[in-house]
């Protein structure tokens, strides 16, 4: 390995053990939070389907509401001009009357298209919008689109059946009919005016909820469980698949409360959203797929993800990178000023600017570098300095006061002899 | 022929004998009879680095010169070398008895005693090297055993006063007309070169100098308690002591090749 990973060991320490620490909790947290943005993000989509279906169930029974003050509208007006019965298409005076009243009505009612009056003798009488009367056959009438068949009428029918149900046309319109019976003073049965009012889908979905328009069915319930569905769903045949989850449960579906959450045969879960109506007991309804409302991930959530992972990471490796700075960089002079000084060299002066201690920790080094260099120097510059001075004559001195001894001179005298005495065996 | 050896130094504490029992050592485990005899009776300590725990001194050099004992038995084997051969180190002690000292200073002992001491030493323990650890300074015991040495070895530290005490020994000696002169300079600091000190005391005394020992703290703290090159034989002080005996054998040679006549 070369030098420079030796040195780093510790800056990849503190790198690995910083990645390892902070990476974990991150992917955990992001985790965390992906998964808590995405049951907001269901709760919500769920908040803003049900707030959807309220408004317009609310709709649904305003209208209502408009319908039957209008019909209470007309009807003394009709009563007041059957004062004469039955009235027949010969009696042009008195259709003239209705058509004149039954027209100023409709153009104050524009929701309005056509008011139907059925006489107590089965016939007929349409006034539509713009006043022109016409009667109309029992065949007639069946065959016309703009209304739901009346049930046989009589005095106790149409005063139950003052409400009628909402009803699907052939081209997938949605309508309701509301129905007033008029009666005599007497409580006879004389006609019963009948309205037809448009329903208008769900409103738009604004940008927030579009994930869910595409899956979301919605229709009418009556309290028996019968079905209308409304216009505006893509999938007739997905539709027809939701009609038998219902009426195999046996429970009418305004009793279902909103987020109830539905399966069919195939396994496929649905979350229902159920408001009744408050007039006549019929439901609005809208069901979607459950996976749809919860995406198992949407690019949104992708993005912030990776957002996050990405920040993570540049935040590690800014952080490695401070510290190599702040700590390996400055112990990496200090080792390579340690070293100078070991082999006797003159250590470079070490500037650190890092946390205190190595700050300390590079001034004491530098004072002491300073100081062996200096003690280095003196005591090689005092090898030169060896000096060997004798004083000669103090030595001579010396050896004279020695050798001019009688036991001297004859040592000297005998100095050959004794040596060889000694080493004679 | 027995090669005799005087250890000297003019002040005390150059390492004088710590130099001599480790020489004695380390010639002995080249295979030869190495003798050391302790001449500094006014303060003995040579027996201290030899460290003999077992070994009783009951008589010691004073007895032979009294005439109490043959010197044989005031010989004591210290060192037994290793391997098949016969080198070994006798050591011949001086007592360290103060009474002992004191009279023999008072009473002196005659010049021929010693020579006689060193001479049945040799014989007796069949020497083929004598040591003579002398006492520190020039004084008549000195110089008998520095006269019929065959090289006097001469202990000094770079200091002021040995190198002038120095310059009295050797001039002495060159008197005496002692065949070699070795100078050994011990207790060099470590700011000193080694060459630089070798080069200016060969030139101040006109003498070869055998061996240059730098100042040690594993000798001071080791503090005479042992032969220093047995337990350490790769420090650089013992292959000093390996300097001073190549330096001696070859000496040694050298005069076995020019044999001095006997009278």
């Amino acid at each position: 390995m070369s030098r420079f990973w030796k040195s780093s060991s510790i800056s990849q320490a503190i790198l690995l053990a910083l990645f390892c620490v902070s990476i974990i909790p991150i992917i955990g947290v992001s985790m965390v939070v992906i998964n808590l943005s995405n049951t907001v993000l269901a709760e919500q989509m769920i908040d803003n389907l049900q707030t959807l279906v309220e408004l317009q169930a609310k709709d649904v029974d305003t209208r209502m509401g408009q319908a039957e003050a209008a019909i209470n509208q007309i009807a003394p007006i009709v009563i007041a001009s059957l004062d004469s019965l039955p009235v027949t298409s010969e009696n042009n005076n008195q259709l003239d009357q209705i058509d004149t009243l039954f027209a100023t009505v409709l153009a104050g009612n524009p929701a309005s298209q056509a008011i139907l009056v059925i006489f107590a003798d089965g016939t007929r009488y349409e006034v539509e919008t713009g006043g022109n009367g016409r009667f109309h056959a029992d065949t007639d009438i069946a065959a016309q689109t703009t209304y739901q068949t009346v049930a046989s009428i009589n005095s106790t029918d149409a005063a139950s059946q003052w409400l009628q149900s909402p009803y699907s046309t052939a081209n997938n319109d949605v309508k309701f009919t509301l129905t007033i019976p008029l009666l005599s003073p007497n409580g006879d049965l004389l006609a019963v005016l009948a309205q037809d009012f448009d329903l208008i889908g769900l409103y738009q979905f604004n940008a927030d909820t579009e994930l869910v328009t595409h899956a979301v069915y919605n229709f009418f319930t009556s309290p028996q469980g019968d079905i209308i569905p409304n216009f505006d769903h893509e999938n007739d045949e997905t539709f027809s698949t939701l009609t038998p989850l219902l009426t195999p449960l046996n429970i009418a579906p305004s009793a279902l409360s909103a987020t109830d959450t539905l399966q069919d045969q195939a396994g496929n879960d649905y979350v229902l959203i159920s408001i009744p109506l408050q007039k006549n007991g019929w439901s609005v309804n809208a069901v979607v797929l459950a996976d749809e409302v919860v995406p198992p991930s949407s690019p949104g959530a992708r993005v912030r993800i990776l957002l996050m992972m990405v920040a993570a990471v540049v935040f590690v490796v800014i952080m490695a990178a401070l510290l190599i700075r702040t700590i390996h960089y400055p112990l990496k002079l200090l080792l390579t000023g340690v070293q100078q000084v070991s082999e006797g060299d003159h250590a470079q002066q070490v500037s650190v600017d890092s946390f205190q201690e190595l700050n300390h920790l590079a001034h004491a080094f530098n004072k002491m570098a300073a100081k062996v260099w200096e003690r280095e120097t003196a005591l090689k510059a005092s090898v030169a300095r060896l000096r060997i001075e004798i004083d000669m004559s103090q030595k001579n001195q010396q050896v004279e006061s020695l050798v001019e001894t009688d036991f001297f001179k004859e040592l000297a005298s005998n100095a050959a002899r004794l040596r060889n005495k000694v080493k004679r065996e | 022929m027995t090669k005799i050896f005087s250890i000297h130094s003019f002040r005390g504490g150059t390492g004088k004998s710590n130099i001599t029992a480790n020489t004695a050592v380390s010639l002995a485990k080249q295979g030869y009879r190495v003798g050391v005899i302790d001449s500094d009776i006014q303060s003995p300590g040579i027996h201290v680095i030899f460290n003999q725990p077992g070994t009783i001194i009951t008589n010691t050099l004073n007895n032979y010169l009294w005439g109490d004992c043959k010197i044989e038995d005031a010989s004591y084997k210290v060192y037994t070398a290793p391997g098949d051969n016969d080198g070994g180190v006798w050591l011949v002690p001086s007592s360290i008895n103060a009474h002992d000292i004191a009279r023999i200073l008072r009473e002196k002992y005659d010049a021929e005693d010693m020579h006689s001491a060193f001479r049945n030493f040799i014989i007796s323990r069949s020497l083929d090297f004598l040591l003579i650890d002398t006492h520190p300074g020039l004084h008549e015991e000195t110089l008998l055993s520095i006269v019929i040495s065959d090289a006097l070895i001469i202990i000094l530290r770079p200091d002021q006063q040995d190198f002038q005490g120095t310059s009295v020994t050797v001039d002495v000696a060159r008197r005496l007309k002692v065949p070699n002169i070795r100078l050994i300079v011990n207790k060099i600091p470590e700011a000193y070169s080694l060459e630089e000190v070798r080069n200016r005391v060969e030139q101040t005394y006109d003498c070869e100098v055998a061996v240059l020992i730098s100042l040690s703290t594993d000798i001071a703290q080791n503090a005479s308690s042992e032969v220093f090159c047995l337990q350490h034989p790769d420090h650089s002080f013992s292959v000093a002591i390996n300097g001073v005996v190549t330096n001696l054998l070859a000496l040694a040679e050298a005069q076995q090749e020019e044999a001095v006549p006997f009278d």
